[in-house]
C-alpha cells in the first residue's frame, strides 16, 4: 500500500509542482505572492474544455489552442492589473492579486455557472496492475509532463537569451534596464509564462478532478505551499516542494487520519520551514 | 467640488427625493420579501444556484397566480458561501435591512445551523430545503423547518437497505468532515452497530478534497465489501473514478445529496450501480402529476433538469406560500410559523409532507440505483 | 561626442540637477566629481535615460538621444557601470557578461570573442566564470561590472565611483584598467568622490555641486585650484570637506 500511496502522491504533487513554478516565477519576477496564481489553471482548464469538448476540436489541435488562449488572457490579465502597480508598494499588489483571483472565479461562474464539467481522459483512466501496484496511465502522463516541463523550464531560463534576460530582470529591475533589456516585456513574458504552466496543470487535472470555475482555489493553495515548501526562488525547488505536499498528503491520509489529511499535510510543512525557513532548495535568506 | 459640481449634486439630490416621495405616495402595495441564504459562490455554488432557481419558479407561478393575498412576492438572495459566519450575517441582512417576512435556506448544515439563530432571536419563521442535519430539528427552535427527509431517516434507510437486502457484510464509510458528513456518518455507524455490523474503515475528507486516494486505498486494504459515502455529488462522482482507478469494485451507496443528473455526467461509468437514497428525481415517466409538471415548468424556464435542491427549494416556497395565505393578510409571523407546523399531508413536487413536531417533514424514502448508461430505477420500496 | 546642454532632472519636486552643461570628446577621459548628493548619479542616469530630463538637451554623436528608451541608448554605444556595482547577484559570472552583451545578443560569434577578451583583461574572471556573482569579492565584483558594460561594446564607457568601498590597491588595480581600456579607444566619463585618483586619471574634469557645475577645466589646473584643494583634495575628502 505504501508504494501505491507514494504513486499517487506523485501524480497530484508534479501539478502542485507546476502550480509552485508559477508562484516562485512571480515571487521572482514580480515580487509578488500572486494569489491569483491558481486562476491560471482555472482558466487552462475551460480553455481546454471550450476548443475540445463545446467546438469539438480534437485534442492535440485544442491543446496548444488552450495553452494559446491562456497566453493572451494572461497577458492581458497582466497589462489591465499588474503592470500598473510595478515599483508600488507591494501589499498593494498582494491585494490586486487577491482581487484578481475573486474576479476571475466570479467571472467564470457568471460564464460556465457553477456546476463542474467533466472533461474525458487523453491518456486513460483504467488502471493497470504492475506486480502489486495499480498504475494508471494517466496519473504516469501527468507525472512525466510535470518533470519534463521542468527540466524544459530550467533550460529556457539557464540557455537563452530570453530566460537568462528574465531573471536579470527578476533580480535588478533597474540594472537590467540598464543593460538593455525591456523590463516590463520581459515581467509581462514572466507572467505569461507562469499562466500557462498553471494553464497546464489546469488541463492535467481536468479529466481527473473536473472543470469548474473555483477549482484554482484548493490547487492555488497547494501550488503556494509546495512553492513555500520548495524555496520561493528555485525552479527545481517548487517542483520538489509540490511532490513532497503530493506524497505527504496521500500518506497522511493512509497511516495517519484521513481526516486531518491536509491538517497533517501543512504541520509537516510548517516544521520543515521551521528549520529551513527559505524552504528546501531556497537561498539562504 | 466646483460651484458647477455642487449645483449638480444638489440638483440630483433633489431629483432623488422627489422620486422618492412619488414612490411613497403611489397606492401600490409592497411586496411580500423572502430571503434566500444559499451558497452561490464557492464549492457549494451550484447546489445554492438551484436552490434560488427552484424559489424563484414557485415565486413566479405564485404571482402568475396572483401573488399571496393580492401581493406580489420576491426574492432578495444572499449568498454564504456555505461558510457558518458568513451565513449568519446573510441572514441578519435579510432579517434586519430588507425586513424579509420568510427564508428559506441554506443548503449547508453546519451554515443553517449557525444562521437559524438569527431566525430564531428575530421570530421569522425559517424553511431550509436540504439542510439535512439531523440536529437542527432537534434543538428547540421552534422558526426553524425542513423539508428534506433528515440525515438521520435517509442514513438509516441505506444502512437497512444495504444490510438487509444486499447482505453486506464488510462496509466502509467515507464522509465529508463538516456537519453534513459527520452527521450522516454517526448515523450509518450506529444504525450498523444496532444491525451487528462492524464497519471495516471510517474515512474523512476535507469538504474541498479533490484526491481522496488515499482513504480509498485504505478502504481496499482493509477488504471492504460495501462503501457508504455521505458528501454531495461532485465528490461523489469523484470518489467512484477514484475508486474505480485503484481497483476498488464494491457497492457504492449514500444519500439525498448525491442525486443529479451530473453524477453520471461527471463519473461517467464508474457511478452505475451506485444506490441512494432520495425524495424526488427528475424522472417524468415515474412522477406524480404534481413533479410531472414542475418538472416540466423547470426544465422551460431554466434548459435543463431540476435536482432534488430545486425541487425541495420549490416545495419550500410553495408550503410558505400556503401558511402565508393560512395565516391572514397581516402575515403574522407567528401565525404564518404556525400554519407551517400545521401542514398536514401536502402534496408538494417531491412527495407527500406532513410536517411533525419538530419541524421535520415525514415523508416515504426512496432507494434508486443510477442504471447503466445513465438515468435513475426506483429498487425499494419493491413495486 | 557627447554633450550636455542645460539639463534639469527632477525627483518628484527635489531638482536634482539645475542645468548641467558638460561635453566629453572622443578618446578623452572626463571625470565628474563632487560630495555625495551633488548630483553625479542622476547625471549619469539621465544620460542612460534611467531618469528623464525635465528640459535641457543631451547630444551623442550630433544625435539627440534625451528621449530615447534605455535599449536604445545602450546599442548607440553608450554603457554605465553602475554606482555600487550592481553585478546580478544570482547568475553567474559568465552570466552577468551575457547579460552586458543583450542588445546584441545574435551576434554568437563577436560575443565569444569578446568574452575571450574580457577574460584577457580580468583573468580572475574566467577562473570564476561558473561561480555566482554574489560569491565575489568586493573588486572582482567591479571587475565583472566594468567587464559586463564592456560586453556591449560601447563607445563611450561611464563609471560611477569605482572605487568606492575598495582597498587602495584594488582601486589602483581598477584605475589601471580604465586607463588601459581608454587606450584601447573607449572614451571614458568618470565618476568620483576620489577626487586625487580621479583627476590623476583623467585628462579633463568638472566638479559639481548641488545640482549645478561649479567649475570646469583640464585636469592639471583642478588639480593646482587651491579651492578644489581645500574642497575636494584635504585629507577630509569623502563628503565631509566641501566648503559651502
Ligand atoms: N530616487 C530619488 N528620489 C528622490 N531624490 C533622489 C533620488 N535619488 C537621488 N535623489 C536626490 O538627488 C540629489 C542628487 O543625488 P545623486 O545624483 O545620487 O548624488 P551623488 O551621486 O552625487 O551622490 C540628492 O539630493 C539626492 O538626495
Ligand atoms: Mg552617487
Amino acid at each position: 500500500m505504501f508504494v501505491q500511496q507514494v504513486i499517487q502522491g506523485l501524480a497530484i504533487g508534479s501539478v502542485y509542482g507546476l502550480m509552485a513554478l508559477g508562484y516562485a516565477l512571480m515571487w521572482q519576477a514580480w515580487a509578488v505572492l500572486d494569489f491569483a496564481r491558481g486562476e491560471a489553471a482555472m482558466i487552462g482548464a475551460f480553455s481546454i474544455l471550450v476548443f475540445h469538448s463545446f467546438f469539438k476540436i480534437p485534442f492535440v489541435a485544442a491543446f496548444p489552442l488552450a495553452i494559446a488562449t491562456s497566453a493572451i488572457l494572461g497577458y492581458v490579465i497582466q497589462w489591465l492589473a499588474y503592470r500598473p502597480l510595478i515599483g508600488g508598494i507591494p501589499i498593494n499588489r498582494l491585494i490586486a492579486t487577491l482581487g484578481m483571483g475573486i474576479l476571475l472565479r466570479n467571472l467564470a461562474r457568471v460564464i460556465y455557472g457553477a456546476d463542474p464539467y467533466p472533461f474525458p481522459t487523453v491518456f486513460g483512466d483504467k488502471p493497470v496492475s504492475i506486480g502489486n501496484v495499480l498504475v494508471v496511465p494517466q496519473n504516469v502522463w501527468i507525472t512525466a509532463i510535470g518533470f519534463a516541463l521542468v527540466v524544459l523550464l530550467r533550460l529556457f531560463l539557464t540557455r537563452t537569451y530570453t530566460g537568462k534576460a528574465m531573471r536579470a530582470a527578476a533580480q535588478d529591475r533597474e540594472t537590467a534596464a540598464l543593460m538593455g533589456i525591456r523590463v516590463k516585456q520581459s515581467m509581462a513574458l514572466t507572467f505569461v509564462l507562469a499562466t500557462c504552466l498553471g494553464a497546464i496543470a489546469g488541463l492535467l487535472v481536468a479529466p481527473v478532478y473536473f472543470v469548474r470555475a473555483d477549482m484554482g482555489l484548493s490547487i492555488g493553495l497547494r501550488g503556494f505551499a509546495s512553492a513555500v515548501l520548495g524555496g520561493l526562488d528555485s525552479v527545481t525547488g517548487a517542483m520538489i516542494g509540490g511532490l513532497l505536499l503530493g506524497v505527504t498528503e496521500n500518506l497522511a491520509a493512509g497511516y495517519i487520519s484521513s481526516g486531518y489529511q491536509a491538517a497533517i499535510a501543512f504541520s509537516i510543512m510548517i516544521l520543515i520551514l521551521i528549520f529551513r525557513p527559505q524552504g528546501i532548495m531556497g537561498r539562504r535568506l | 467640488m466646483g460651484k458647477v459640481g455642487k449645483l449638480v449634486a444638489a440638483a440630483l439630490v433633489l431629483v432623488f427625493i422627489a422620486s422618492f416621495a412619488a414612490g411613497c405616495s403611489s397606492p401600490k402595495k409592497d411586496p411580500i420579501k423572502i430571503g434566500i441564504v444559499a451558497p452561490l459562490s464557492g464549492g457549494a455554488a451550484m447546489v445554492g444556484d438551484t436552490q434560488v432557481k427552484g424559489v424563484a419558479l414557485a415565486i413566479k407561478q405564485i404571482n402568475a397566480a396572483g401573488g399571496i393575498h393580492g401581493r406580489e412576492v420576491i426574492y432578495i438572495a444572499e449568498d454564504d458561501e456555505q461558510i457558518p459566519a458568513k451565513s449568519v450575517s446573510a441572514v441578519n441582512k435579510l432579517v434586519y435591512n430588507d425586513k424579509v417576512d420568510a427564508v428559506i435556506g441554506t443548503v449547508n448544515s453546519s451554515a443553517t445551523l449557525a444562521n437559524m439563530e438569527v431566525t430564531r432571536k428575530a421570530g421569522v419563521p425559517q424553511i431550509t430545503p436540504i439542510s439535512s442535519n439531523p440536529k437542527i430539528t432537534k434543538l428547540g427552535n421552534e422558526w426553524i423547518f425542513r423539508l428534506q427527509a433528515s440525515d438521520e431517516h435517509q442514513a438509516r434507510a441505506i444502512v437497512d437497505y444495504a444490510v438487509n437486502e444486499l447482505k453486506i457484510k464488510k462496509p466502509a464509510v467515507i464522509y465529508q468532515s463538516d456537519d453534513y458528513g459527520t452527521g450522516g456518518k454517526d448515523v450509518i455507524v450506529d444504525r450498523l452497530k444496532e444491525l451487528n455490523v462492524n464497519p471495516v474503515a471510517v474515512e474523512a475528507f476535507a469538504p474541498d478534497a479533490q484526491d481522496m486516494t488515499g482513504q480509498l486505498l485504505k478502504i481496499k486494504n482493509a477488504g471492504a465489501d460495501g462503501l457508504f459515502m455521505w458528501t454531495m455529488y461532485a465528490q461523489a462522482a469523484l470518489i467512484a473514478r477514484q475508486a474505480r482507478q485503484i481497483g476498488l469494485d464494491v457497492q457504492l451507496m449514500g444519500g439525498g445529496g448525491l442525486t443529479n443528473p451530473k453524477l453520471v455526467e461527471l463519473a461517467g461509468d464508474a457511478a452505475y450501480g451506485l444506490l441512494n437514497t432520495q425524495t424526488f428525481f427528475p424522472d417524468k415517466e415515474g412522477a406524480s402529476p404534481e413533479a410531472a409538471a414542475f418538472i416540466d415548468a423547470y426544465e422551460k424556464e431554466y434548459g435543463m433538469l431540476p435536482d432534488s435542491n430545486a425541487a425541495m427549494s420549490y416545495d419550500s416556497m410553495m408550503i410558505l406560500a400556503k401558511a402565508m395565505e393560512a395565516a391572514g393578510p397581516s402575515l403574522d409571523k407567528k401565525k404564518v410559523r404556525d400554519a407551517i407546523a400545521a401542514t398536514r399531508d401536502y402534496r408538494g413536487v417531491t412527495g407527500v409532507i406532513t410536517i411533525d413536531e419538530y419541524g421535520d417533514a415525514n415523508r416515504d424514502i426512496l432507494i434508486i440505483r443510477v442504471k447503466v448508461g445513465g438515468g435513475y430505477e426506483v429498487v425499494w420500496p419493491k413495486r | 561626442m557627447l554633450e550636455l546642454k542645460n539639463v534639469h532632472t527632477f525627483y518628484g519636486v527635489v531638482e536634482a540637477l539645475r542645468g548641467i552643461s558638460l561635453t566629453v570628446n572622443e578618446g578623452e577621459i572626463v571625470t565628474l566629481i563632487g560630495a555625495n548628493g551633488a548630483g553625479k548619479t542622476t547625471t549619469l542616469k539621465t544620460i542612460t535615460s534611467s531618469v528623464r530630463a525635465a528640459s535641457g538637451e543631451i547630444h551623442f554623436d550630433g544625435k539627440r538621444i534625451d528621449r530615447l528608451p534605455e535599449d536604445e541608448i545602450v546599442k548607440m554605444g553608450i554603457s554605465l557601470v553602475p554606482e555600487g556595482r550592481r553585478v546580478f547577484p544570482r547568475m553567474t559570472v559568465l552570466e552577468n557578461l551575457e547579460m552586458g552583451a543583450y542588445v546584441r545578443r545574435f551576434d554568437r560569434a563577436g560575443i565569444l570573442a569578446d568574452l575571450k577578451k574580457m577574460y584577457a583583461l580580468f583573468p580572475r574572471l574566467e577562473e570564476r566564470k561558473n561561480q555566482r556573482a554574489e560569491t565575489l569579492s568586493g573588486g572582482e565584483q567591479q571587475m565583472l561590472a566594468i567587464a559586463r558594460a564592456l560586453m556591449s561594446r560601447p563607445r563611450l564607457l561611464m563609471l560611477d565611483e569605482p572605487s568606492m568601498g575598495l582597498a587602495p590597491l584594488v582601486v589602483k588595480g581598477i584605475f589601471d584598467i580604465i586607463k588601459e581600456i581608454n587606450e584601447a579607444g573607449t572614451t571614458v566619463l568618470l565618476v568620483e568622490q576620489n577626487a586625487r585618483m580621479a583627476l590623476k586619471a583623467a585628462n579633463r574634469g568638472y566638479v559639481i555641486r548641488t545640482g549645478e557645475i561649479v567649475k570646469e577645466g583640464d585636469a592639471k589646473s583642478l588639480t593646482e585650484d587651491p579651492a578644489i584643494r581645500a574642497a575636494y583634495l584635504g585629507e577630509k575628502v569623502y563628503g565631509k570637506g566641501e566648503a559651502q
